[in-house]
């Protein structure tokens, strides 16, 4: 290590780890408004995908109805139930730190976390059963099917890690009714998340 | 500040090391250049020049919230929203509901853990239960309308009520607003030539 990277090694100061800041009004708002601003971007992107196999649905119709039939909507059903649940958990979540109950927490948004895992997993089941139909993304409709779910599919990964992270520092006492802005900053995230599957799963499974 | 001026001279120590040279202070203005400044208008404020622009993006984002389509979708929130209150009557302030496990349906006190957003939670499956079935029934000229005017119901449900749409600033529905129209105009560009080999 040369002298001049041990000067700025003593220079610095790391902060420490484990200091809890509440935040005041305007940084709630800040931090609100940041995550709608990106919520947006989010739109305009999964609006693209969606747009994309819209007009391949009116173009196909045929296609998309044998794809349809082929593959029933029983299990991607049950998801959704499975996301909109993930959902109302995530809120109780945020409820359950405003009234001070920690633990109620790590419990709710624990299981936001697990619904999230088995939505992902009942997606790879889904994607399998495709693959061995023969829908794989080389086809036409695949490509136009796999680029919005996939996409929303690695959202709800992104979603589950960030979960986990919550229920992580809940377990330490991080959160408080004086402090929840992390909570609620996640619960935009994964609400958004289930709007987009609201619509994905009308648009590309139902109609 | 002390903080502040020890890394301003550990910087100049660094440059100083590598350039062999010493480092130049930057020059101020004279009096006379401030005066002539002020005189003209030209004199940069000291004031936190981010801040100010923030503030300015926040000021014409508050003005941009009373664009019609804004307008528009704010109507749609209070209509499902009132629509969804005469079934479902939450009568607490919306920042107080959180703490409520009682609201009446239909004229009936139910208490339910969760209050409003267990029967937001209801909703939402009951709905997608009616999309599913319709699905699997014969298609009719409004079963496609339909359907996704269910989707469009329950997205607003939880854009309201999970993501406190209802009590947040309304800069943050223009936030949303804004992209969902360009995105609706897109595609509705793309519809009108659907059929040119896209």
């Amino acid at each position: 290590m040369s002298e001049m990277s041990v000067k700025q090694d003593k220079g610095y100061i790391a902060p420490p780890t484990n200091k809890v800041t509440i935040p005041d009004k305007k940084q709630i708002e800040n931090a609100k408004f940041a995550m709608w601003l990106y919520l947006a971007s989010e739109v305009v992107i999964f609006g693209t995908l969606i747009a994309v196999y819209v007009v391949f649905r009116f173009t196909n119709p045929e296609v998309v109805r044998q794809v349809h039939d082929e593959l029933g909507i029983a299990l991607v059903s049950f998801n959704t139930f499975l996301l909109l649940a993930s959902s109302w958990a995530m809120v109780m979540g945020l409820r359950a730190i405003k009234r001070g109950d920690e633990s109620g927490l790590v419990r709710w948004i624990g299981l936001t976390a697990i619904m999230g895992a088995v939505f992902v997993g009942l997606q790879y089941v889904e994607y399998s059963e495709l693959a061995h139909l023969g829908l794989h993304l080389g086809t036409e409709w695949g490509m136009r099917f796999y680029a919005p779910t996939a996409f929303h599919g690695a959202h709800v990964i992104v979603g589950v890690f960030w979960a986990l992270r919550i229920v992580a520092r809940g377990r330490r006492g991080y959160y408080s009714p004086q402090n929840y802005l992390g909570v609620e900053i996640f619960g935009l995230y994964w609400h958004f998340v289930d709007v987009v599957w609201i619509f994905l799963f009308t648009i590309i499974y139902l109609v | 500040m002390a903080d502040e001026n020890k890394m301003t001279k550990e910087s100049q120590t660094l440059h100083e090391e590598q350039s062999g040279e010493p480092v130049k202070a930057t020059p101020e203005y004279t009096p006379e250049e401030v005066q002539r400044l002020e005189e003209a208008g030209e004199l940069p404020e000291a004031e936190n020049i981010v801040d100010e622009a923030l503030t300015g993006a926040m000021e014409a984002a508050e003005d941009a919230v009373d664009a019609p389509v804004v307008e528009g979708f704010d109507k749609a929130v209070t209509a499902v929203q009132e629509a969804f209150e005469s079934v479902v009557d939450d009568t607490s302030a919306p920042h107080v509901q959180d703490y409520h496990d009682t609201v009446t349906i239909m004229g009936r006190e139910v208490t339910v853990p969760g209050g409003i957003y267990t029967v937001v939670f209801v909703a939402l499956g009951v709905f997608t239960l009616i999309e599913v079935l319709l699905s699997e029934l014969p298609r009719g000229l409004l079963t496609v309308p339909l359907m996704l005017s269910l989707a469009f119901v329950k997205a607003l449900l939880v854009v309201v009520y999970y993501m406190h749409l209802r009590e947040d600033s309304r800069v943050f529905t223009f936030a949303l607003v804004l992209p969902s129209v360009v995105m609706l105009v897109s595609v509705l560009f793309l519809l009108a030539d659907a059929g040119t080999g896209y």
